[in-house]
């Protein structure tokens, strides 16, 4: 019996135990193959014998394979458009499996990038030296020049009864696992969940501004959107007045770190550097934290309103760690 | 029946390496800021070197991995890597060929066509238009990265998918 010699045996008996790859054109087995095709043919009497023509369970037709598969994405795709259920289970089962092991690549990428920062030279650190104490001193004389507003200030914010910095709201410190990898949409996964009493709809900060806003959660992690999504809309008043406007992200002006407002009054004193922070009207985010300042402005085409950009204050390209607020905005009372 | 049990282990320790590399490692990588779709490798590469059937299913299932955690709607990218993985299938006997020009041609299509249908369902069917941008900023960094880590990659996971199914004979690899 011809065999081929591109190292596929045709045998039909001894598939169970032949070893792959075997090469065999002589007229006979070796002895040791002799052997094995006897302890083959032994072990074979044990064997659940499949129907002759059928050795291969799985072989379906491809189209019928192809149409049923995408008759399950569609009414996945549904389900999970209008209810938000669906995808829970999966979520969670993916999630034991994933976070940690994402949680074990943050611990290594942030040694390895230690690392890397250790390589900076003394110029460079000499430079960021002198330019640091210069904007010191220009801070000094600018402190110097707020303090004495501050009387002021405070009066005008008792009035206004705005609720003090969100360093007294409580805080929980998690590290972001991992970020969306297709920069189409601005969201990040973080390593803490319901175990640590993150629930959906929580305010999330870092570097003094803030971030964005908990969509989903799961038993050891949560997802966030960010500020810059496209997605993402908030209600926010410029600091010293009440003139509420709306903050949305977009991903075209974040490439030049700028997020767009809209929907400012036409009376509304604006200027550039005015400090926006979020309003009380907003049914998720919580009053007071500050989300930037205002780059440039506006008058809209309609005459009635203004627009224009913000500078965000948190730099959404290193963030590492961030501060989940565990006040909700429908428990908080003023 | 042991090798297919080993197979599937193998198949899905594939996709965890390749949506951890994906989602935690190179997206860290400072300056570019994106990563490359291996999924889309992963599954490009199972539906050429094998048939319909295998690409068609390592897609659905790579699709539901990212779904999961990174799509406001589960089962979208299922829909497209399942498409991805049939279409990879039915090119193998068009082109026979084991050339990785033609494989790496291949993958450009692919993931131009991901890219493009993911701007035309989540961004023209919602009106925001601006495709200069998005092709320059986010298209084309995916784009030039997935094709780097596909001329790194593809060779040795066909090795390893050819090593995977060493043990059956032709006539039932080409069965499809």
């Amino acid at each position: 019996m011809a065999r081929k010699l591109n190292g596929f045996s045709e045998d039909n008996e001894s598939n169970s135990i032949n070893e792959p790859g075997l090469i065999d054109i002589t007229e006979g087995p070796a002895p040791a193959e002799k052997t094995k095709r006897k302890l083959g043919d032994f072990l074979n009497n044990f064997k659940i014998h499949k129907s002759p023509g059928k050795k291969e369970p799985f072989k379906a037709n491809p189209k019928v394979l192809f149409g049923i598969l995408i008759a399950i994405c569609v009414i996945l795709i549904i389900l999970s458009a209008l209810f938000e259920q669906v995808a829970r289970p999966f979520k969670k089962a993916a999630s034991y499996l994933v976070v940690p092991a994402q949680s074990g690549i943050n611990v290594v990428g942030t040694w390895i990038s230690d690392q890397f920062d250790r390589f900076n030279t003394i110029e460079n650190l000499t430079a960021q030296n002198e330019e640091l104490q210069r904007q010191n001193d220009a801070l000094r004389a600018e402190n110097h020049e707020l303090m004495q507003q501050n009387s002021e200030v405070d009066r005008l914010k008792s009035i206004l009864a705005l609720k003090d910095e969100y360093s007294d709201y409580d805080t929980v410190a998690v590290k972001i696992v991992s970020k969306d990898a297709s920069k189409w949409f601005s969201t990040f996964t973080v390593n803490k969940g319901t175990n640590d009493g993150i629930q959906k709809n929580m305010n999330v900060v870092a570097q003094g501004g803030l971030v964005g806003v908990v969509t989903d959660v799961g038993p050891n992690y949560s997802t966030v959107r960010t500020v810059i999504n496209d997605d993402s809309n908030i209600s926010a008043v410029f600091e010293y007045t009440t003139d509420l406007c709306i903050i949305s992200g977009n991903l075209m002006s974040m490439q030049d770190y700028i997020i767009d407002f809209s929907n400012a009054s036409i009376n509304a004193d604006i200027h550039a550097g005015d400090a926006v922070v979020t309003s009380n009207v907003s049914s998720i985010y919580l009053p007071g934290l500050l989300i930037g300042y205002v780059a440039d402005f506006h008058t809209d085409g309609n005459e009635l309103t203004q627009s224009g950009h913000i500078t965000p204050v948190a730099d959404f390209d290193n963030l590492s760690e961030v501060l989940i607020i565990t006040q909700l905005k429908e428990t908080f009372d003023e | 029946m042991m090798y297919r049990v080993r197979n599937f282990f193998i198949i899905a320790a594939l996709l965890l390496v390749s949506y951890l590399l994906q989602y935690s490692a190179f997206i860290r990588i400072p300056v570019i800021n994106c990563s490359p779709n291996l999924m889309l490798i992963v599954t490009f590469a199972f539906g050429y070197v094998r048939n319909k059937n295998a690409g068609m299913l390592v897609g659905f299932f790579a699709g539901l991995f990212i779904d999961v955690f990174y799509c406001p709607v589960i089962g979208y990218n299922a829909l497209i890597l399942l498409v991805v993985g049939f279409v990879c299938g039915s090119l193998k006997k068009v082109y026979y060929s084991d050339s990785l020009l033609t494989q790496i041609f291949i993958l450009c299509c692919c993931d131009l066509a991901c890219s493009l249908l993911y701007y035309f369902f989540w961004f023209i069917l919602q009106s925001r238009f601006a495709f200069g941008f998005y092709f320059l900023n986010v298209i084309l960094p995916e784009f030039s990265f997935t094709l780097l880590a596909g001329i790194v990659l593809i060779r040795p996971l066909q090795a390893l998918i050819k090593r995977m199914y060493l043990y059956r004979s032709d006539s039932e690899a080409e069965s499809v």
